[in-house]
């Protein structure tokens, strides 16, 4: 979807949240992209309805199912300047504030590396809170492509911790 | 021998609605969370118990062992599964340190004392610790396995040991029923697990208060390679912990390690 400016002036309106996913469900569209300004907002469609809104700073998009790539790159000269992720791109973000452990203890090889394949249940990476250790599983399939954070890292909720390529 | 931890020793002695009803002993496993996370992972209900006569690997945060002779003491964990959002099982192990203070201080002449956020000191020396994990799943909290190694009759530690740990047994001066210790222990935790989901972490956090270790005393923390060193002012309502610096600032710490001072 190309970037337009929307009539209002915060994006980040519920009303206006609920007006796009409604014109999204009408016209069966997967992806909506708005952004203004340093604000952005970014729903996308998968199994169930997933959305995300997002304040500044405004980052690559990580777009799937786009209508017409073969006349995104003309279209996008922004995101055409940065190394953008692939259209195939996911992020597994972390659910909650906490310290990130890489593996089950340091002795322990870590629970996924550069190159490994995940499923849904894969545990990749433990973060803890208050000495409450929580494994958490990928929730989708596919590469891990980059490490996001290092172990013993502080991590906060929603944060990219590893890059996947679906 | 263990039939002191055998259900039929145990489920009569509890008041519980829904913790230890599904009861599960073992006389030798490696470490009972991590049978704790297996049944988790097949299903077994909310309030299921595993509880061990021996531990060949039991765990301790990350790195550390817990020492889990035979015959001796407790090892059990606990399969939690409430409708929680991933940040609400933070205040767990406080909930379980207040019930394990509220079953055993009666039992004690020496003041059994909480250190932030999982141990439970009596005269410095760790009598329990606690060991809280859990899977997060779609969003939303799958599981939470809360273990207790609680020494109850050892009476010689390793000399590695015998500096930092401590038993009930040794403190009570004679050899101590653990089938009964475990049920007070499973008898006081139902409620407290019970008010953490009904009512959020203040009560918990009020009660843990009244046992904490170090409270107004210097203290060192380290925290995401960190170290800050600071008066203890208490807990925030969510369970953070809260120093004050030299500065006057207060510092809250959401996931570190308090060290000896």
């Amino acid at each position: 979807m190309p970037e337009k400016n929307p009539p209002s002036s915060n994006v980040f309106e519920v009303d206006r949240v609920r007006q796009l996913v409604e014109l999204m469900n009408e016209c069966d569209m997967a992806e909506v992209d708005l952004r203004q300004g340093d604000q952005r907002i970014h729903l996308r469609k998968k199994q169930d309805l997933v959305a995300t809104a997002m304040a500044a700073p405004l980052a690559p998009v990580a777009s799937a199912a786009a209508p017409a790539p073969a006349a995104s790159p003309a279209a996008q000269p922004a995101a055409a300047a940065e190394a953008a992720p692939p259209a195939n791109a996911a992020f597994i973000t972390s659910p909650m504030v906490g310290t990130f452990y890489s593996s089950a203890n340091p002795e322990s090889p870590p629970f996924v590396k550069v190159g490994d394949q995940v499923g849904p249940e894969t545990v990749v990476c433990i973060v803890e809170a208050m000495k409450v250790f929580n494994e958490i599983p990928a929730d989708c399939s596919g590469k891990i492509v980059k490490v996001l954070v290092e172990n013993g890292d502080a991590v906060e909720y929603g944060q990219k911790l590893f890059q996947v390529e679906k | 021998m263990a039939a002191d931890l055998f259900a039929d020793a145990i489920q009569p002695r509890l008041s519980t609605h829904w913790l230890g009803r599904d009861y599960r002993f073992l006389s030798l496993t490696d470490s009972t969370n991590s049978d704790a996370i297996a049944i988790a992972k097949d299903g077994a209900p909310h309030g299921a118990v595993v509880v061990a006569d021996h531990q060949t690997d039991g765990r301790g945060r990350l790195t550390r062992s817990w020492h889990s002779p035979a015959g001796e003491n407790l090892y059990f964990s606990v399969v939690l599964r409430p409708p929680w959002k991933p940040s609400d099982p933070r205040p767990v192990s406080l909930a379980a340190g207040v019930a394990l203070a509220e079953a055993l201080a009666p039992r004690l002449q020496t003041p059994l004392l909480l250190k932030w956020p999982n141990d439970v000191l009596v005269g410095g020396k760790k009598l329990a610790g606690i060991l809280v994990e859990g899977s997060i799943q779609g969003g939303a909290v799958d599981y939470v396995i809360v273990g207790i190694g609680l020494n109850v009759n050892t009476a010689e530690f390793p000399p590695e040991l015998a500096t930092i740990a401590e038993s009930l047994g040794r403190l009570c001066g004679q050899e101590v029923d653990r089938g009964e210790v475990l049920a007070a222990v499973l008898n006081s935790l139902e409620p407290w697990l019970e008010t953490l989901a009904e009512q959020g972490p203040e009560p918990i956090v009020a009660a843990w208060t009244k046992h904490a270790a170090s409270l107004g005393e210097p203290v060192r923390v380290t925290e995401h390679g960190r170290e800050y060193a600071g008066v203890m002012q208490g807990v925030d309502p969510d369970g953070a912990l809260v120093l004050v610096g030299d500065d006057g600032k207060p510092q809250r710490i959401m996931s570190g390690d308090m060290l000896a001072t």
